[in-house]
């Protein structure tokens, strides 16, 4: 029997992140009388979930008026949890296949490297239901359709079993075969921290697809077992929204992913760097110092329409 | 911020207090169950792991807890270790990836790698397994589901024979039985050594 007792025995221990977000599902059960993300959406029960989005398309003014009060978050799973029960409740338009998920944004504009804070645009792009294409509007008025990064679709997260460590691994070994050829800007093979990479994908996914409400719950569960991420109280997105944050702090930058703080719905995304950094191209060296914003986006609608291109 | 639990629950009075009597509380004071998943969660997590790896592992076992605390009203109160009936849980939540746990051992018999994903937040240096190790695995994925989960739940999990039936829902007769098999099983894989040689 000794033999069999030592074969991986040396397996590693439950990770304090895993082992608080299966408490914080207990508890929630405990507490309410019923475990979230678990149940089984019937086959055409899609639903575009961006959550809140009518409340943004119709009360947008209403929403601007008023300064929500920022719920206090404890915890990066309590925030986990309640964004993901959140995203189940929420039930919004069906979409059906062919259609595209319109969705307009508020960003700070490009400005070497970063952004310019002081800044504005507008964009616009159509994400396919499928997830496989996004379109937008060049400059010449041309409409490009293109293939997402990170090439994963809302249908094949939506695969039973939606489980938060199943649409991890899934989103883990796409984004990591998308990336396997890529070369940094000195000729050297990129490397990104896996957590980084599992991070951007996630909040990528959030703004840009048409998430059934599991797999948002899902994407929201998963977000407590990447190592790094935290919470942010103090967030505010491109359109001066303040909001709670999950928030990944890496080598050299932390990225939020921006949430209302009364309904959690997607708000938008801020990234900065935190180190100084120089960065190599063939047209010469830039340095970036800490502090540098990368990103800073605002949702500002969403709506289903039934071709790439199409303003509804 | 570091992870940590979202609230903890009060554990003065419940420390010295058996499982049953936890599980009976529970019953009018749904909270008192937090208390058995802070005393099991690392077995039960360490067990399924060994199985299926960590990342599975950390599902199974929050769905076991929960599984567990929803079941809690037929739980035999005149049991007073609740390890059985958590292990036995587990074990069914296993025996769903049954084909990605063989599939596991017959690629780790075959490379010598484990080839399960790791936790995210450990680096863990890849250890190539010895030769014995590798016949091992090759040993396991050949067992049937029944006679693996007696074998694993007695050598893992530290069940008695009583125990791994009341896990299982079988008699005794039959743990003896499946045991057998599966020592008989892995001796032939092995080549005449038998690696469950129990010092009964």
């Amino acid at each position: 029997m000794e033999e069999i007792k030592r074969f991986r025995a040396s397996t590693a221990a439950i990770t304090r992140e895993a082992e608080a977000a299966a408490r914080a599902r207990l508890l929630h059960e405990i507490r309410t009388g019923r475990e979230p993300g678990r149940r089984r959406l019937p086959r055409y029960a899609w639903r575009i979930v961006l959550a809140g989005a009518f409340a943004v398309v119709m009360g947008l003014g209403v929403i601007r008026s008023q300064t929500p009060s920022v719920v206090p978050v404890a915890s990066v799973q309590e925030l986990s949890e309640r964004a993901a029960e959140a995203a189940e409740t929420h039930d919004g338009p069906e979409p059906s296949s062919g259609q595209w998920l319109y969705v307009k944004e508020r960003l700070a504009p490009g400005a070497g490297v970063g952004v310019n804070l002081d800044e504005r645009t507008t964009s616009e792009t159509w994400t396919s239901v499928d997830g496989k294409h996004q379109a937008w509007y060049q400059p010449g008025g041309n409409l490009l359709v293109q293939g997402t990064h990170p090439g994963i679709s809302a249908a094949e997260l939506a695969e039973p079993p939606v489980t938060p460590q199943k649409v991890l691994s899934r989103i883990d070994t796409v984004t990591a075969d998308a990336m396997a050829g890529w070369l940094d800007s000195d000729g050297s093979p990129y490397r990104e921290p896996r957590e980084q990479r599992l991070f951007q994908a996630i909040y990528q996914l959030m703004g840009e697809q048409a998430l059934s409400p599991e797999v948002r719950a899902a994407l929201f569960r998963a977000l407590p077992s990447i190592k790094g991420v935290t919470v942010r109280p103090d967030a505010v997105d491109a359109d001066g929204r303040r909001g709670v944050a999950f928030a990944y702090t890496g080598d050299w930058a932390r990225y939020e992913l921006i949430l209302s703080p009364d309904d959690f719905r997607y708000l938008g995304t801020y990234g900065v760097t935190v180190k100084d950094r120089t960065n190599y191209s063939a047209s010469g060296s830039v340095f970036v110092p800490a502090g540098t914003p990368l990103v800073l986006s605002a949702q500002l609608e969403t709506h289903l329409v039934d071709r790439a291109g199409q303003r509804p | 911020m570091t992870a940590r639990p979202a609230e903890t629950v009060e554990t003065d009075e419940t420390d010295e207090t058996d499982d049953a009597e936890l599980i009976r509380r529970s019953r009018d004071d749904p909270e008192q169950f937090a208390v058995l998943f802070d005393r099991y969660v690392h077995q039960i997590h360490h067990y399924v792991a060994r199985r299926l790896g960590t990342q599975a592992a950390d599902d199974i076992t929050a769905e076991t807890f929960l599984a567990a605390f929803r079941r809690r009203d037929s739980y035999d109160l005149a049991r007073p270790l609740a390890r059985p009936w958590l292990y036995g849980i587990a074990t069914t939540l296993v025996a769903r990836h049954r084909r990605g746990e063989e599939r596991f051992l017959r690629a780790l018999s075959r490379t010598g790698v484990d080839p399960l994903p790791e936790p995210m937040a450990d680096a863990v240096v890849d250890r190539v397994a010895a030769q014995e190790e590798r016949r091992l695995a090759k040993a396991l994925a050949g067992l049937s589901r029944g006679d693996r989960d007696v074998l694993l739940l007695i050598a893992w999990g530290d069940l008695s024979y009583e125990e791994a039936a009341q896990a299982l829902g079988v008699p005794v007769g039959t743990v003896r039985s499946r045991l057998h098999r599966a020592r008989k099983k892995a001796r032939a894989a092995l080549g005449g050594d038998d690696p469950a040689q129990e010092e009964e």
